[in-house]
């Protein structure tokens, strides 16, 4: 059993400034296959909202129809690629359209990879994946649109398994403020043992809208999968 | 059950840090006064920001005759008043590097959710100290690479060299003060390019100087036609 929970919320400071979310979320489930994804238009670009929306659409197309197996430059280059030619086909610049990029790929047995481009978290209750490097004074600095070297990419393996058993993508809008990540998604998670993904979701947004931190402005998205709940 | 117990409770701060050539040439054409009225505007201006998607922190790292963290980094609108910066002595820039390398690197009081911070060095001469070993720590430790680095030389003995090394926005290349109003010239487009900054919907990407609002007349080398 697999539940997928996904929320995004608008920052206040893009409410005040009359701009779009630019964060977008998503995910799919496919002959025996699943992934999750987040990705955070960069603020200061014209079009952000337009690609990260164009991203989601982008990597859940190629993910689908791309071997498990296959290797992560391959896996990226596809969906990068792919990216590319929707965004010009709607005759926006790419550096228009700047977004990063967050991913956890698996089975239903649990195994999963994971890619990171850009800011943001990757983590379980037990491990955060995205490296201490990537959380250093809000290490906005790359994204599709921007980044051409396949080194600004973070990436890996990881398996739920247990009382490990949900993996928790989180645009900086939340990310940032988190004092414990690992602290934050145990709660969540235990949160949302045997609880409705409806009722879940609905928790989540009512949390991220009354975000604690003082002069919070960003947009707050968080996408999660968890294996072998009941409901 | 509420999440917000792991959700920090303060706002993301943005560290200005300031450091600042106190050494006994400063005494001299009006510099100290200069820059001590400078510190005073700038750390109002920041007090006075509605804190709305940051908050401006200052610190301020004097070196002349010994280096001395003059003002520990401190939320602008709890700075009440800052004692003023005396020139005496030498100019011990390794000291200072220590200093500045110091805060920068400690996370209880810069954390990572902090914005880039923003580094100025500022100074009218030469070291006086075996600086390069400190100078050389602080420009390539991880943090300081990351924040805006940005340098003014301050009249014709300023050792230009290590000015430039130090800055690291190349869009906003070595400021030149020729006399004390130009070192408020350049407080004033610090102020207002951090303040706007600050203010930005993307206070986490670099800092980009502007001067052209608050520049009169030659500047340097470079006509600073900046595209930000």
């Amino acid at each position: 059993m697999l539940k997928f929970i996904k929320t995004s919320v608008i920052g206040p400071g893009h409410i005040v400034d009359d701009l779009p979310n630019q964060d977008s979320v998503g995910y799919f489930r496919s002959n025996g296959y699943w992934a999750i994804i987040a990705c955070d238009g960069m603020g200061s670009r014209p079009l952000s909202n337009i690609g990260s929306q164009i991203a989601i659409q982008s990597i859940k197309s190629v993910l689908k129809v791309t071997d498990f197996r296959s290797p992560a430059k391959t896996v990226i280059a596809e969906f990068y690629q792919c990216w590319l030619d929707a965004v010009k086909s709607r005759m926006i610049k790419p550096n228009d359209a700047v977004t990063t990029v967050l991913i956890a790929w698996g089975d239903n047995s649990g195994d999963f990879r994971w890619f990171q481009l850009g800011d943001g978290i990757i983590c379980t209750r037990e491990v955060v994946y995205t490296p201490k490097s990537k959380d250093e004074f809000s290490n906005f600095t790359t994204g599709l649109g921007l980044s051409k070297n396949f080194n600004d990419w973070s990436l890996g393996y990881g398996r739920l398994s247990g009382t490990d058993n949900s993996i928790l993508l989180m645009t900086d809008g939340i990310s940032e403020d988190i004092t414990d990540h690992s602290g934050f998604t145990d709660a969540l998670i235990k949160f949302s043992h045997n609880k409705s993904s409806r009722r879940i979701k609905k928790y989540l947004k009512n949390q991220l809208i009354h975000w604690p931190t003082p002069f919070h402005t960003d947009d707050k998205s968080l996408a999660m999968v968890i294996l072998n709940d009941k409901k | 059950m509420s999440l917000k117990k792991f959700v920090a409770n303060k706002p993301r701060p943005l560290p200005v840090i300031i450091m600042a050539d106190t050494s006994g040439s400063m005494s001299i054409e009006g510099k100290i006064a200069s820059l001590n009225q400078s510190l005073r505007d700038m750390i109002k201006s920041f007090s006075e920001e509605g804190r709305t998607r940051a908050e401006i922190h200052v610190a301020v790292i004097t070196f002349g005759g010994s280096a001395q963290v003059h003002l520990p980094l401190t939320p602008a609108h709890q700075i009440n008043q800052i004692d003023e910066l005396i020139a005496t002595g030498g100019t011990p820039l390794g000291e200072a590097c220590l200093l500045a390398k110091d805060l920068i690197e400690n996370k209880e009081i810069i954390s990572s959710r902090a914005y880039r911070p923003v580094i100025i060095l500022l100074s009218d001469g030469n070291p006086t100290d075996n600086y390069s070993s400190a100078f050389n720590e602080l420009i390539n430790s991880e943090r300081a690479n990351k924040a805006t680095r940005l340098a003014l030389s301050i009249g014709a003995d300023a050792d230009d060299s290590v000015l430039n090394d130090f800055n690291n926005d190349l869009e906003a290349p070595l400021f030149y003060a020729k006399n004390a109003s130009d070192i408020h010239r350049f407080f004033r487009a610090v102020t207002m390019s951090v303040s706007n900054h600050s203010k930005s919907q993307a206070p986490n990407e670099r800092l980009k100087l502007d001067f052209s609002e608050v520049v009169e007349g030659e500047l340097a080398d470079d006509d600073f036609e900046l595209d930000f």
